[in-house]
């Protein structure tokens, strides 16, 4: 996918993950932090968890992206916590696109939910190659 | 600024409680797996060393989980439950580096119900003191 077919209000269909307690683990021994698994009131996954579901949203819905891109920024709410078996959907949609310096630049939301609930939204802006 | 409860609510200038991590390449490695992103330029050593970089670099949102942990230790379920955090990635973390998440309060607002907006100024530094990530993290908390 190249710069000039990303336009504003492009968006890819929903792409489901299903949040297990192995995947909490797996993303919290790499990170270092197991305290989420341990919380009071159940485990609970990693805010940031949301880095995992939501790229791998993005590499699905724009399989083809070119080499080189730089992810440049990155925004999160987080709007409550996922729970081990839930079902996440992710819909990735361009916002803007600019060009700065003769560098071209993409921003996507990626707005994540739970039966229609909103549990993450995010931002991305990438620097893209081609 | 007082509580309901009495005590001190957050303040201006406040520290939050630093996280730090030595990261190697079993740990970017860790984290390709846990995350699916096998990109060749954080694991595979032979293709990074012809990059632009000279060799491999850790993934830009292992940094950024560092600043979610600490907001997560300071402000407890306000967190998860209404965080926002934004950052910028500023230079790359190479195996053998050490990255330490900090952070301060920078602004504190009433909002409705007893509760404050806290902005607080967050980064993550390489062990020269060089910031690798920079942003804000906002969340409403007692205060």
């Amino acid at each position: 996918m190249r710069f000039q077919d990303l336009q504003p209000g492009l968006a890819f269909p929903p792409v489901a993950y299903t949040v297990t307690e192995e995947a909490i683990r797996a993303y919290g021994e790499a990170v270092g932090d197991l305290a989420p698994l341990q919380a009071e009131e159940g485990p609970a996954a990693h805010p940031t968890l949301a880095a995992v579901f939501q790229l791998e949203a993005f590499r699905v819905s724009l399989p083809n992206r070119p080499p080189g891109n730089v992810h440049v920024s990155q925004r999160y709410v987080f709007h409550r916590p996922i729970r081990p078996g839930e079902t996440v959907e992710t819909v990735v949609q361009v916002c803007e696109t600019f060009t700065r310096k003769e560098r071209n630049f993409v921003r996507f939301a990626l707005d994540s939910r739970v039966a229609g609930e909103p549990v993450v939204s995010g931002e991305m802006t990438t620097l893209w190659a081609e | 600024m007082p509580t309901a409860m009495g005590g001190p609510g957050p303040q201006v200038g406040d520290p939050l409680p630093a996280v730090a991590m030595t990261i190697t390449q079993e740990t970017i490695d860790r984290y390709a797996r846990a995350s699916g992103d096998f990109n060749p330029i954080h694991v595979d050593p032979a293709f990074a060393q012809r990059s632009p970089f000279g060799g491999t670099i850790a993934h830009g949102l292992l940094s950024l989980a560092f600043l979610s942990q600490m907001m997560h230790q300071w402000a407890g379920e306000a967190w998860p439950g209404g965080g926002e955090l934004e950052v910028r990635f500023l230079r790359p973390v190479r195996p053998g580096e050490t990255v330490t998440a900090t952070g301060e309060v920078v602004a504190v607002t009433p909002v409705a119900g007893d509760r404050c907006e806290v902005q607080c100024a967050v980064r993550c530094v390489n062990q020269n003191g060089q910031e690798v990530i920079a942003g804000q993290a906002t969340v409403r908390r007692p205060g």
